[in-house]
């Protein structure tokens, strides 16, 4: 029991080196990963030198310093599993010092019989360090219950009766912390209190939300707010606020706090997101575009920092909050997703050359081996299928103008379906007693067939949009080409049934749109079609089309023209009963949700010059009302 | 099931080993070997280099392109850390540094989890298959750069799968692979372990378009339940609607090995997923046929005897381990099997074959002879396009096994025992052609030689002509090696007589004279009708002349009239060079139109000049048969029908019929001395002189033994004309020839009726008589006394009379005009001859 006190010394001052040590190293702020690591290891080496002591009262502060630092390093390195094992050996040591018997089984018993043991001594402040560490390991794995009990157990019973809420406690908690000096510590028990406190309640409102509790969330985040925290945490506060204003309605005031967010912390990506988010909600595109635009060049950075990260703090809140709690904090869509998105909206706002760029930058980022996104994503958003993006990109590059780029990319689809598919396609799955040509599609997999259904319709998508290029490049022989590809693809898909019900797919909707999808592609490739045929001036060929293009699926433009192609046939009568029609008809809306690169198809390239027609026929109806009144 | 010779070579030997693993990373073979250790092992210098400590046993590897090294330790996580560094140059060079043995603490951990199965690590992503408490949880870690120092890795996804109990195994890891599609389709299969290319219309119908349009990987998982689950790795989520990993099949039984096999030309075309109990999963594609059906994809199953402990693909080849034996699997056969034609052709669509056999599929597979084999690494390809397994074997042997060439497997493994017999037959055939050919060399270099020896001989018998021809100018005496001698005798044949000639041809040469020589006998008589003369040439083939030996011919001397003699008779030896080659060479020659060399021609021959003869009158005289002739049925010839026509048109003319039929008669005298000089009479009469000298003019000897030919002063002889004629020698003493005295003197008198036999026969003998005398100088020492001049004028004069004579006479023969200008000259000459008796000494 004669424990040399030059030996504490020693220790003492070892202890102290390695602190001063890695203050100066933190104070640099250099990316030195190596100094973190040896560090450990040295305070490890110490903590093993003390225990191989029996443990006693005199060097009591100095082992609980020693193991406060040595954990503290082991957060960041050890699963919480050792770490824990760590503490409570440093616990039942402590314990021993003293002389008291405790089994290391229960972790609460332990506890309760530490703070009972300590409660008051001259070691209280050290054991309250160790306690400290309990508490980071529990909010890393979300134990609030265990937290809860251990704050209960430290705050003095005599002050406020228990009210079993964890955040009372911790706003009520007092710790006695006193800071010995010729102990270093790594952290102050001070500056780690307080980081656990906004964590906690940053967890705990994270914990809310995710129970779609969010004015709950919103309390317990707005009070986080209040504290002060490191600038990373602080835009993630300000995040969840706005999230969950925005999950109550209330855009505005979450717009207000995404910026705040984005003030604090630019990085912080999902704030930015976010607000696009809200944007596109309120309609405001122009904003939501620039927002993607900053989050897209925001995510870029990142990953381009990303392996240069800047020297973290000894404990970070990510540690803290643990690795669920930040991949909901800081979730944010793949890089790819956003360029994705972006492209998408402009195309829709009709900035045709910056969506055509993005859509070739996305093309190239799903090409090029580095920036690929990698693996089944994390994402809850939904990528559409690779020949989907094709067909818009090149549909965005058609529409601004770059024929033969769309020309390419459309042949790179074409390359990709056109052999997979069959000769004959019948969806037709409740009478299995057909022919043999349809087996095929009889006692298959459903999933096969829709798959088939998917190359047919990305081919002739792609067959479609190189013949409206063509047809832009005023190259109609080649258009006329394409366009007949097309409709020969598309009409390989047989539909038994009028309407398509199967019960053996699961999406039947999702079929259904296809169908529809189907049905819409071949209207318009045999509306593109009647227009070559009138550039070449065969009328009649025009005419059937455009009869065979209604039959498939109604379009005003569709109907101009087949009165325009009447009119030029002399068949004035018919085309002024067509045109009376059409007029007086009311746009049915599309019942099915069309693929982006032939919903807004309508509005362009082969439109006819309405006005024009219209003056015409209403001439020639009066002129001929005039002729029936005589 | 046949079996496959291969070359193996082992590396190390580590002694027992339960469980393994084998990586090849270029230089350096990663070895687990079921302990916590790991070997780096190098390739080149076959030996462990260091050693690296684990807490746990490692279950699986990879290697990153930064020369990390991920090793997957049971129940502790994954590891990772920079890879052994080679020991510096200059230690190599001092020494060979032992392997270092290095412990990977736990600092080392990048992800502690130890319920982690399996990982792979894919373009900078660890997928990590983790068996949780009742779902399989698929983790995605990005990798983070090294570079910056970053060292945490964070989790980016999960995907969860239920676990399903049935079938489960224990102890069986799951199953991880990557496979991208191939942007060139003849790209080859493979990249490194566990990455797998797959032909792009495959993939796009397994995987989806989505994946194959932003050319990203798929990440294939087989699980110990038998299950393939498979899902894009560099994507984009789809949102709900879509499961984001999804089933691909379910084998039933636990999966061993997953990857891309080419099938045929076009690239790897087939997915090979292998498991446990031998169940061979094949995916294809079908193309698009013709009849516009779309491209669709096939899955056959097949099954081996199992176990399959491991397994790897290369190229067409599953190459397989059961617990005791390696196996290499065609799968291009298996594909193509009956099983898969009948798929594609069903509409049907992801329909399975299962295939219960397993001894039909085990039959094609071939057995390397490789034994308890436990852990195979990627196989490699040696340059000369040797496929090279590196294999970890029960007893703990590292094994490079070098596979034979396709070309030599396919001759020793298909060989039936039908096709055993066919392959003797043809190399019998194959040797009894060489055996032909052989004959065939041989006998033209027989011939070759043969040609060689005669030309050898053809050229020792012309050197020996040469060399005699030499000699003999510069006078030297000696005799010719090859000589011909001829005799004219009359014969009488079928009652005609005929004068024939008789050639000897002597060899006495060291050489024999073989078949190919001829000897030719050209008959010229300068002095015929025409003006140029006639000649005749006989050739007579020899067989064979051996040294010494002699050899007769015949040939008749045409006797159409007398106008014949003398004629000139020359010998040569000609071997014709036709005769070098085989005769059936010549007969191809001349049978194909070809032109033969010129030389092969009937005129290229080598000709030898024998010697010349020269048959007089004299040699033809028929001696002692005077009244035969009258007896002897007269064949007229032309000649005398011409004279009898002539005669009977006589009457017409006015002159004087022909000179009677008195006897003509020419004389010759010749000294006594020179005689007795020349020919040697010393001492004897007179009148045995005078039969000498006759001896001498018509059989060319003077006393021949006891035989003597003509034994009277006077022969009566016919001549070749049938003309009698009457040779007589005489002693006359002259006294006015010779200053010294009375010369005596031998005369020689011709006589005959026919104008043309004295002449004829007074040439002979003077051209005898000159003859001798052309050897005379050297045997009388007294030429100033001689009138040799005179002789020789008195020769040439009775030659040009005697042409003049014949040339009347063929004047006469085809005219008659001028037959007083003939009689005339012939008279004129007779006359002259007459006065001018000769004195020969």
């Amino acid at each position: 029991m004669s424990v040399t006190p030059c030996l504490v010394d020693r220790w003492t001052e070892e202890n102290n080196n390695i602190v001063r040590k890695w203050k100066e190293y933190e104070n640099r702020r250099q990316p030195l990963q190596d100094v973190r690591k040896h560090c450990y290891a040295e305070f490890l080496k110490l903590w093993q030198k003390i225990q191989g002591l029996p443990a006693t009262t005199e060097q009591l502060q100095l082992e609980i310093t020693a193991s406060y630092n040595t954990l503290i390093l082991s957060l960041s390195y050890s699963k919480p599993q050792d770490t824990q094992h760590h503490l409570t050996n440093s616990l039942v040591r402590a314990l021993e010092a003293v002389g008291a018997q405790v089994s290391k089984t229960d972790l609460g018993t332990l506890l309760q019989a530490v703070l009972k043991t300590f409660g008051g001594t001259v070691y209280q402040p050290c054991i309250h360090k160790l306690l400290l560490i309990q508490w980071a390991i529990w909010l890393s794995e979300c134990q609030f219950d265990g937290i809860l009990h251990l704050l209960q157990q430290i705050n003095p019973k005599n002050k406020i009766t228990p009210s079993g809420d964890l955040l009372t406690e911790i706003r009520n908690l007092t710790f006695s912390i006193q800071e010995d000096i010729s102990l270093l510590v790594a952290m102050a028990a001070k500056d780690l209190k307080d980081l656990l406190h906004i964590c906690t309640f940053v967890s705990k409102g994270v914990e809310q939300m995710r129970k779609e509790n969010y004015t709950e969330a919103l309390l317990a985040i707005q009070e986080a707010a209040t504290l002060s925290s490191p600038r990373a945490l602080l835009a993630h506060i300000h995040t969840l606020t706005g999230l969950c204003f925005t999950k109550l309605g209330r855009p505005q005031s979450a717009l207000q706090c995404y910026r705040k967010a984005l003030e604090v912390d630019f990085s912080c990506q999902r704030a930015l997101y976010q607000s696009s988010l809200v944007y596109r909600q309120s309609g405001n595109s122009q904003a939501e575009i620039e927002a993607l635009h900053l989050l897209h060049s925001a995510v870029l950075l990142h990953t381009e920092r990303d392996s240069s990260s800047t020297p973290a703090a000894l404990i970070s809140p990510d540690m803290l909050l643990g690795g669920e709690q930040m991949a909901f904090i800081s979730q944010v869509p793949s890089p790819v997703l956003i360029l994705h998105t972006l492209a998408h909206r402009c195309l829709l706002n009709d900035r045709n050359s910056e969506s055509a760029e993005f859509y070739v930058d996305l093309l190239a980022t799903l090409q090029s081996p580095d920036s690929r996104p990698h693996g089944p994503t994390i994402d809850a958003l939904p990528f559409p299928r690779i020949p989907v993006v094709y067909l818009e990109a090149a549909f965005a590059v058609l529409k601004a103008k770059r024929f033969w780029d769309s020309i390419a990319i459309c042949d790179e689809v074409i390359a990709k379906t056109v052999d997979l598919v069959p000769e004959r396609l019948l969806l037709e799955p409740h009478h299995r007693s057909a022919g043999p040509t349809e087996l095929a599609a009889v006692g298959v997999e459903s999933e096969a067939v829709e798959e088939k259904l998917d190359c047919v319709l990305w081919s002739g998508a792609a067959y479609f949009l190189q013949g409206h290029a063509y047809l832009q490049l005023k190259d109609t022989k080649e258009a006329l080409t394409i366009f007949t590809r097309a409709i020969n693809q598309l009409v390989k898909v047989c539909v038994k049934q009028k309407c398509w019900t199967v019960s053996n797919l699961g999406q039947t909707e999702d079929s259904d749109n296809k169908v529809a999808t189907l049905e819409a592609l071949k209207g318009q490739t045999l509306a593109g079609r009647g227009v070559c045929f009138i550039e070449r001036g065969q009328l009649k060929e025009a005419l059937r089309d455009f009869q065979l293009s209604l039959q498939a699926s109604g379009c005003r433009n569709t109907e101009m023209w087949l009165v325009e192609t009447l009119w030029r046939l002399d068949r004035k009568k018919e085309a002024a009963a067509m045109w009376h029609q059409s007029y007086n008809s009311t746009n049915s809306p599309t019942p099915v949700e069309l693929p982006l690169y032939l919903q807004t198809w309508q509005e362009d390239a082969t439109n006819l010059d309405h006005s024009n027609l219209n003056e015409k026929m209403e001439k020639f109806i009066h002129s001929c009302g005039d002729i029936t009144m005589t | 099931m046949e079996a496959v010779r291969c070359s193996v070579d082992c590396w190390a030997d580590f002694g027992e080993l339960l469980s393994g693993r084998v990586v090849h990373t270029g230089t350096e073979v990663l070895l687990t070997t079921g302990t916590s250790d790991l070997l780096v092992f190098s390739g080149q210098e076959k030996r462990v280099k260091s050693i690296l400590q684990f807490d746990s046993p490692v279950t699986s590897l990879a290697v990153s392109d930064k020369n990390r090294l991920y090793a997957l330790c049971q129940s502790h996580g994954l590891y990772c850390t920079s890879f052994p560094q080679e020991c510096s140059s200059q230690s190599v060079s001092a020494q060979k540094c032992d392997s270092s043995v290095s412990t990977i603490s736990r600092d080392s951990i990048v992800i502690e989890d130890g319920k982690m199965q399996a990982f792979i690590l894919v373009e900078g992503i660890l997928v990590i298959v983790s068996l949780q408490e009742s779902f399989w949880s698929f983790d995605l870690y990005k990798v983070p750069n090294c570079s910056t120092g970053a060292t945490v890795y964070r989790k980016h996804a999960s995907v969860h799968v239920s676990q399903n109990t049935v079938g489960a195994r224990i102890g069986s890891a799951p199953v991880l692979a990557s496979v991208y599609p191939s942007k060139d389709s003849l790209s080859k299969g493979r990249t490194c372990q566990g990455h797998y290319l797959l032909e792009p219309l495959l993939f796009r119908l397994l995987f989806g378009v989505d994946a194959a349009l932003v050319h990203s990987p798929v990440i294939l998982c087989g699980l110990p339940d038998g299950r393939l689950f498979f899902f894009p790795l560099l994507f984009p989520s789809w949102g709900e609607q879509k499961p984001r990993i999804r089933m691909l099949h379910s084998l039933e039984q636990p999966v061993t090995f997953m990857g891309t096999s080419v099938i045929g030309e076009q690239g790897p075309q087939c997915l090979v997923i292998v498991g446990q109990m031998g169940r061979i999963l094949l995916i294809r594609a079908s193309q698009t046929s013709s009849d516009g059906k779309a491209a669709d994809c096939g899955f056959i199953e097949q099954t081996v005897r199992g176990p399959v402990v491991c397994a790897c693909v290369n190229g067409e080849h599953l190459f397989y381990s059961t617990s005791t034996t390696l196996l290499a699997l065609p799968l291009s056969k298996t594909a193509t099997s009956s099983a898969f034609s009948s798929l594609t052709a069903a509409e049907g669509e992801r329909e399975s074959i299962r295939q219960e056999k397993p001894a039909l599929l085990s039959q094609s597979a071939v057995c390397l002879s490789v034994s308890r084999v436990i852990a195979l690494a990627e196989p490699s390809v040696t340059p000369t396009g040797h496929v090279q397994l590196l294999l970890l074997s029960h007893s703990g042997r590292l094994l490079q096994v070098t596979l034979p060439q396709e070309s030599d497997k396919d001759s020793v493994s298909r060989l039936t025992s039908s096709k055993v017999g066919q392959t003797v037959k043809d190399l019998l055939a194959g040797i009894g052609n060489v055996w032909e050919r052989a004959t065939s060399v041989k006998l033209q270099l027989q011939l070759k030689n043969n040609v060689l020896k005669h030309l050898n001989q053809v050229i020792n018998i012309c050197s020996l002509f040469l060399t005699y021809q030499k000699s003999s100018q510069e006078g030297k005496d000696c005799k010719p090696p090859i000589s011909c001698h001829g005799v004219a005798k009359w014969s009488t044949l079928l009652q005609k007589e005929a004068l024939v000639l008789t050639c000897t041809l002597e060899n006495l040469s060291a050489y024999v004279l073989d078949q190919g020589w001829t000897l030719c006998i050209e008959v010229q008589s300068p002095y015929s009708l025409t003006a140029e003369g006639t000649s005749k040439t006989y050739s007579f083939a020899l067989k064979k002349l051996d040294c010494g030996q002699k050899m007769e011919v015949n040939l008749p001397l045409e006797s159409r009239g007398e106008e014949f003699v003398p004629v000139k008779i020359q010998c040569f030896l000609v071997y014709s060079l036709q005769s070098l080659l085989h005769k059936e060479e010549c007969r191809n020659f001349s049978a194909s139109e070809i032109p033969v060399s010129h030389f092969l021609e009937d005129k290229s021959c080598i000709s030898l000049t024998l010697n010349t003869l020269t048959l007089d009158w004299l040699d033809c005289l028929r001696i002692g048969q005077p009244a035969s002739h009258s007896e002897i049925p007269k064949q007229n010839s032309v000649w005398e029908a011409t004279c009898i026509f002539l005669s009977s048109r006589r009457i017409h003319t006015e002159e004087q019929p022909m000179p009677k039929p008195d006897h003509h008669v020419v004389a010759i005298r010749i000294s006594f001395d020179l005689l007795k000089t020349v020919l040697s009479f010393r001492d004897c009469s007179s009148a045995v002189l005078c039969v000498s000298v006759l001896n001498w003019l018509l059989f060319g000897m003077f006393e021949t033994g006891g035989q003597k030919f003509v034994e009277s002063a006077v022969v009566c002889a016919h001549g070749p004309d049938r003309q009698p004629v009457r040779l007589l020698a005489k002693e006359v003493i002259l006294s006015d020839v010779n200053s010294e005295g009375p010369l005596s003197v031998v005369e020689v008198q011709v006589q005959s009726s026919s104008m043309a036999a004295v002449f004829g026969l007074h040439h002979a003998v003077l051209r005898r008589v000159q003859s001798l005398l052309k050897d005379a100088p050297m045997k009388c020492a007294n030429p100033g006394q001689l009138k040799g001049q005179r002789l020789c004028e008195a020769v040439r004069h009775a030659e040009s009379l005697y042409k003049d004579l014949q040339d009347s006479q063929s004047s006469a023969a085809f005219g008659g005009v001028m037959k007083t200008r003939t009689s005339e000259s012939l008279f004129d000459l007779y006359l002259q001859l007459r006065e001018n008796p000769l004195v020969i000494l």
